[in-house]
């Protein structure tokens, strides 16, 4: 059981429920993860703590929680100093977390995840019944609906944050960590989360709002404080400031939030894809009949709550995945049957969504990781012997032109942070002079910077006559950075834009929750011929 | 700033190298505390005992002999587990490759009227065929039906084994010898002696032949490099269109083939027939010294020269006084245990690369 101690009933709405003074936290690597951050947080405030990816927001929501240790600081939990060792003991404080990644066991039901690590018990065994009624309380009283029975891998993306949501209050929390809890929403489902957290700020909770999209921010927060590369850049009221204001502070400088770039210039198909279906290993249609045309110096971008089959759709393309049924065509050239080097022999780069696993080795040298497609080529090697200093001046070449942070092309790519890592991704596959680039999720999880000259390069590779399919759940990059757009929803293409300037998020969240479905005349245009 | 981020990055680095030397010396230090522990314990004159351990290897070129015979075959079996184990395949079968390697030299080597430039050369590469045989199978088994390679190497182990012994002991056997053994080997395929020593031979050139093949192999050429890549993330290697499973299966090979004239050079260097009737644990040394070395071959003298020293103390101690060879092993493995023990002193470490960011956290933020 969580002794509760209750310690924020006594302060009132509006004073410093908590705050951490001189927090530095460093990491066995030597990262500086937090250095010298002070943070406080106001009772029945939605604050929000803002700063690219690798600025710190997570490691000090972590030391909140008491998931890591800091070496330096202290933390004044209702004006004491209090010792955070661990999640037990933050619970016990009224402080409840809400990861990226849903802490959810999806085999059970709603209630028996609610209560799981303090379970109710009649006897020696599981009262199943007060779990749900337990579940049907809070829920009531928060005004938050969930089913108790249902299964949680039936539920949506959105219903499963609500769930974790309840699971805190139920806790006890009375102070909310969220860390990036719109990443994975659609536009709707944001709507209805920030109704649900305004809710809760009526109710005198306290919401930390960990985020990088300024829109939210200014949409939802009270106060913001902005981190940047560890370090402590301010607290500021929100409605003083504007959203360049918070992407300078986040940022150190003035950012284009929008990118510039031509009309495009299509011209003749280089990906027609016919047909194509895919069944997972569970028997799963993931894939249902897709089919659409894709030109040369034109970006098609494909939008979808993830898992609608995109991952599939990708991995079928690069080669990844056996094709099942169905055809493509590469410049009139089927990859049915190819194996993965003579695909990217075609002219075929990838960037995979999953990084860590797909994309870099974290343990070999950028260097290793920059060659690991072309090595075996006639410029690389002779006769099976490496040219180590072909590959090392390349390789710096390419660090140079993608401004990759690091210590020396030997480094290990591991040493470099997230947006550092994806530059190197991208240099090897953009600097394989792709006909046709299947970028999925490209700019996922890294700073401002590294995004923007990422998309920057992809509208370049564009102008140069490269093919392009972009897959992100930003719908904001996706409706910049592509000409047209597709929404796929449940395997299938459900809508086609040949204008994606014509199109909004509005109108893609609708496709992409299948609230609504294009007629096949309707997307005719998604075959070019 | 970005410079004195730099620097303490670089630091982070010399720091973990440091630490990595030092977790190595403590671990010798406390195995060596908890040896004299035992000696203390079991024998009469436990400091005179203790010496022996120590320096016991040195006292005369017999022994200092011993220890390069007993390096010799861990040279081979240590370069071919590295090789392997480069490559992500927790392939344990360099025993049987290195027994395999033996039995087949053995068929060769008593074949009459061969010049020994043809002949040794002749028995060597059987022996590797036979061990790239053995080490081949779990690769294949692997890559083509999914089975675990452990588990497949584990068993062909014993495949290798007793299929040799029944070569051996069946149309192989010399009734005329007394006790279980093959026929002789004829003169010309004995290794010459090096250094007008017997017992440190021709083997000893082609171990560190191997060594410094292994080496170039992995670091140097683009199938090192498929080798390496699909080792560290196989998914990532199949992600960049390379050839996952001949990388697999050739890597399998090779250090078969590595094992296995390491059986044929341990056999023809030191006896005058085929006489093992087991396993003759070189295999599980290569395993260990594999660990030792992170996999890289570069390491591979250095701890192979320890190994042997430790084993050659392990005779002189039994030779001379009444302690058990048996000690010697706990005292191998409680060394091996430290320096693997990856966390061994980490909370030391921790603190002072937190030190050295802060410092140069501090000189930053002056800037």
């Amino acid at each position: 059981m969580i002794e509760r101690r209750n310690v924020f009933d006594g302060v009132a709405i509006g004073e410093d429920m908590l705050s951490m003074e001189h927090i530095t936290k460093i990491y066995d690597n030597g990262f500086v993860a937090n250095k010298d951050v002070n943070f406080s947080v106001r009772k029945g405030e939605i604050h929000g703590l803002v700063g690219e990816n690798g600025a710190g927001k997570t490691t000090l929501m972590k030391v909140l929680f008491g998931q890591e240790i800091p070496e330096e600081g202290r933390i004044l939990i209702a004006g004491q100093p209090s010792k955070v060792q661990s999640p037990l003991d933050a619970l016990a404080y009224g402080i409840g977390m809400v990861h990226q990644h849903f802490m959810l066991v999806n085999s059970l039901t709603v209630a028996e995840n609610m209560v799981l690590g303090d379970e109710p018990v009649k006897g020696m065994l599981f009262d199943r019944a007060k779990a749900r009624q337990m579940t049907a309380e809070v829920a009531k009283q928060y005004e938050l609906d969930v089913d108790p029975d249902a299964l949680v891998s039936d539920l949506s993306v959105g219903y499963k944050q609500r769930v974790e949501i309840l699971k805190m209050l139920l806790r006890g929390a009375k102070l909310l960590l969220l860390d990036e809890p719109t990443a994975v929403l659609t536009p709707q489902e944001t709507k209805e989360l920030f109704v649900q957290l305004k809710k809760l700020r009526e109710k005198g909770f306290s919401i930390v709002f960990i985020s990088h999209k300024l829109g939210e921010i200014k949409e939802i927060c009270d106060r913001i404080t902005v981190l940047r590369l560890g370090r402590y850049e301010g607290t500021v009221d929100v409605k003083d400031v504007s959203e360049a204001d918070i992407s300078r502070m986040m940022v150190g400088r003035d950012v284009f939030l929008n990118i510039k770039k031509e009309k495009a210039q299509p011209k003749e198909t280089v990906l027609q894809v016919r047909g194509l279906n895919f069944y997972n290993k569970l028997g799963i249609h993931t894939l249902k009949d897709v089919s659409f045309d894709l030109r040369k110096g034109e970006i098609l971008g494909v939008a979808g709550v993830e898992g609608n089959g995109q991952s599939e759709l990708s991995d079928m393309l690069a080669g990844l995945l056996t094709i099942q049924s169905g055809e493509v065509s590469i410049c009139g050239e089927s990859i049915r049957s190819k194996k993965i080097r003579e695909i990217r022999e075609m002219g075929v780069s990838l960037v995979h969504e999953d990084r860590m696993t797909y994309g870099v080795s974290r343990t070999q040298s950028i260097k290793e990781n920059i060659v690991s497609d072309r090595y075996y080529k006639k410029n690389y090697n002779s006769h099976g012997v490496l040219g180590l200093k072909k590959i090392l001046s390349d390789t710096q070449a390419l660090i140079k032109e993608y401004l990759i942070k690091c210590d020396s092309p030997e480094s290990e790519v591991r040493t470099l942070s997230g947006g550092n890592m994806q530059k190197v991704v991208a240099a090897r596959e953009f600097s394989a002079a792709p006909k046709l680039l299947l970028a999925s999720h490209p700019t996922r999880g890294i700073d401002v910077g590294a995004a923007e000259m990422i998309r920057k390069k992809i509208v370049a590779l564009r102008d140069e006559g490269t093919a392009t399919l972009l897959f992100s759940a930003d719908l904001t990059e996706l409706l910049s950075v592509s000409d047209s757009i597709f929404v796929m929803c449940e395997g299938r293409i459900v809508a086609y834009f040949p204008d994606a300037s014509a199109v909004d998020e509005q109108v893609l969240g609708e496709y992409m929750l299948g609230l609504k479905t294009m007629s096949k005349e309707e997307m005719g245009g998604v075959l070019h011929g | 700033m970005g410079n004195a981020v730099k620097k303490s990055k670089d630091m982070t680095k010399t720091i973990e190298r440091r630490f990595s030397f030092l977790r190595t010396l403590f671990a010798v230090l406390i195995a060596l505390a908890i040896a004299f522990v035992l000696i203390a314990t079991v024998s009469e004159k436990p400091l005179q005992d203790f010496i022996t351990l120590l320096v016991g290897p040195l006292k005369n070129t017999s022994r200092m002999a011993t220890i390069v015979s007993k390096a010799i075959p861990l040279l081979f079996t240590g370069t071919a587990v590295c090789l392997v184990y480069s490559c992500g395949q927790i392939n344990i079968a360099a025993e049987g490759a290195f027994f395999g390697g033996a039995v087949a030299a053995t068929c060769v080597a008593i074949l009459p009227g061969i010049p020994p430039v043809i002949h040794i050369p002749l028995c060597a590469i059987a022996g590797g065929l036979a061990g790239a045989a053995v080490m081949g199978i779990p690769g294949i088994l692997r890559v083509r039906y999914n089975v675990v390679t452990i588990v497949a190497a584990l068993m062909i182990n014993y495949v290798a084994l007793y299929l040799g012994l029944y070569i051996i002991l069946n149309p192989l056997r010399d009734p005329s010898a007394g006790f279980e053994a093959s026929f002789l080997f004829s003169e010309s395929a004995l290794l010459p002696g090096l250094f007008g020593n017997q017992r440190i031979h021709l083997g000893l050139l082609v171990g560190l032949a191997a060594v410094v093949l292994g080496y170039w192999l992995l670091n140097h050429t683009a199938f090192g490099l498929q080798m390496r890549t699909v080792g560290e993330n196989e998914k990532f290697a199949t992600y960049s269109g390379m050839p996952v499973g001949k990388t697999i299966v050739f890597t399998s090979l090779i250090s078969g083939f590595v094992a296995g004239v390491g059986g044929t050079m341990e056999t023809l260097g030191n006896y005058q027939r085929f006489v093992y009737s087991g396993f003759t644990n070189h295999g599980w040394d290569g395993v260990m010294l594999a660990v030792l070395c992170h996999n890289d071959p570069k390491y591979i003298p250095v701890a192979v020269l320890f190994l042997a020293y430790i084993k050659t103390s392990a005779d002189a101690l039994n030779f001379s006084s009444k302690i058990p060879p048996e000690i010697i092993s706990v005292i191998q493995a409680v060394i091996i245990i430290f320096v693997a023990a990856e966390r061994f002193l980490a909370g030391w470490e921790h603190r002072s690369i937190v030190k050295h960011s802060k410092d140069a956290m501090s000189k930053g933020g002056a800037e």
